[in-house]
């Protein structure tokens, strides 16, 4: 028993075995949602610009507002940094659009998807760790150099008498243990989301590679 | 004639192509409405580059294997695919017609290859040209030549093997 046996009764099976769509059916589906993941990733770039531009206008606005220099400089190069990170997402965004072609060979298709999803891996990973200098190491630079007292913070310090050493002490210990929680937790994030499906598309490439 | 619906009629006119993709590709019912829907709005994107040097049909079995091989489901289903439910029931009374359990048994010895070798024997089913299959592929047309001995092989043993399960 084998394929060519079967040939012609498995063609036929496989293509006759629905009811068939009529053209008005076909029109509905063309303004559906699709379940690509390239589709997905396209609308979180796009989501991420969208969050990025209003986080960067609010950041300005702070930084031009307060009369505290250290929150001045703090959402100032905050404002910064995510202006230039649009041009990252924006040069992202491009290239989702430009690679989703899926009338390429199934080998370039495949390879493509990987190439993307990595690099959004990538400068996803890269961005969230940029981050944790700037939002705690940076801020808490900036607050123990503030000229004018904070009155607020200085409420912190002294609840409880700590004293500001064993204040101080706490801070590091809890910045670096929420800086490496962070580094592992965006990494298991990462994986979870599309590790295996970069795995299993591998795995397909490995497949058509084979001899 | 605008572009919509000139692709719509086209589509219609090849529908059985995506529908014999998605019946391969998946098990379920509901998948295989999630994946039509998804080819055809690759299609649907896809189509300003059809230029039309190629066959429509080529150029729809392209865009639907690529698609039903990189679809993404989100939620964990079972790997293993049976297609016996897409086949009709045996016309003999006793429900033992030997070419309907071999043909069965092939079914579900194709549902068992990966991703890449059922679109090559789907393409193979069609009878396209190894050089063709390779095109379509992205790999040379001995190395297509190479695979299907393989597969063959393969369905050969896993038929058997279902065949001998279906006997027990």
């Amino acid at each position: 028993m084998d394929l060519d046996q079967f040939k012609q009764q498995l063609n036929e099976k496989l293509s006759t075995d629905h009811n068939g769509r009529s053209g008005e059916e076909i029109a509905q589906m063309l303004g559906k949602k699709t379940f690509s993941i390239i589709e997905k990733l396209k609308r979180s770039i796009q989501y991420e610009i969208l969050f990025g531009l209003i986080g960067m206008i609010l950041f300005a606005i702070l930084a031009f507002s307060t009369k505290y220099q250290s929150i001045r400089t703090y959402f100032g190069v905050a404002a910064v940094f995510i202006f230039l990170f649009l041009f990252l997402l924006n040069y992202l965004l491009k290239k989702t659009i430009k690679l989703n072609q899926v009338q390429r060979p199934v080998i370039s298709n495949l390879t493509n998807y990987v190439l993307l999803i990595e690099e959004y891996m990538k400068r996803y990973f890269q961005f969230t760790m940029a981050m944790i200098p700037i939002c705690l190491f940076f801020a808490g630079y900036l607050g123990y150099h503030e000229k004018k007292p904070i009155p607020e913070l200085d409420k912190i310090i002294d609840v409880g008498q700590l004293g500001f050493k064993l204040v101080l002490t706490i801070s590091i210990i809890y910045l670096i243990s929420f800086s490496i929680g962070i580094y592992y937790f965006t990494k298991w994030y990462l994986h979870k989301i599309y590790g295996k499906y970069v795995l299993e598309l591998k795995n397909c490439i490995k497949d058509l590679q084979e001899n | 004639m605008n572009s919509q619906d000139h692709f719509v009629s086209l589509l219609k006119t090849h529908q059985n192509i995506v529908h014999k993709v998605c019946n391969l590709y998946m098990d379920r019912h509901s998948e295989r409405e999630d994946l039509f829907q998804e080819i055809t709005l690759q299609a649907w994107k896809a189509f300003p580059s059809f230029r039309g040097d190629a066959k429509f049909s080529t150029w729809l079995y392209r865009v639907a294997l690529n698609t039903a091989i990189t679809f993404y489901r989100k939620e964990k289903r079972s790997p293993q695919i049976y297609m016996y439910d897409i086949l009709p029931e045996s016309a003999s009374e006793d429900g033992l017609d030997p070419i309907e359990i071999q043909l069965k048994a092939m079914y579900a010895a194709i549902g068992e290859l990966s991703k890449i070798d059922k679109a090559i024997v789907m393409l193979y089913l069609e009878d396209y040209a190894y050089q063709d299959i390779g095109e379509m592929m992205g790999i040379t047309a001995n190395n297509v030549a190479v695979k299907m001995n393989r597969i063959k092989t393969k369905l050969k043993d896993e038929a058997k093997k279902q065949l001998e399960q279906s006997y027990i």
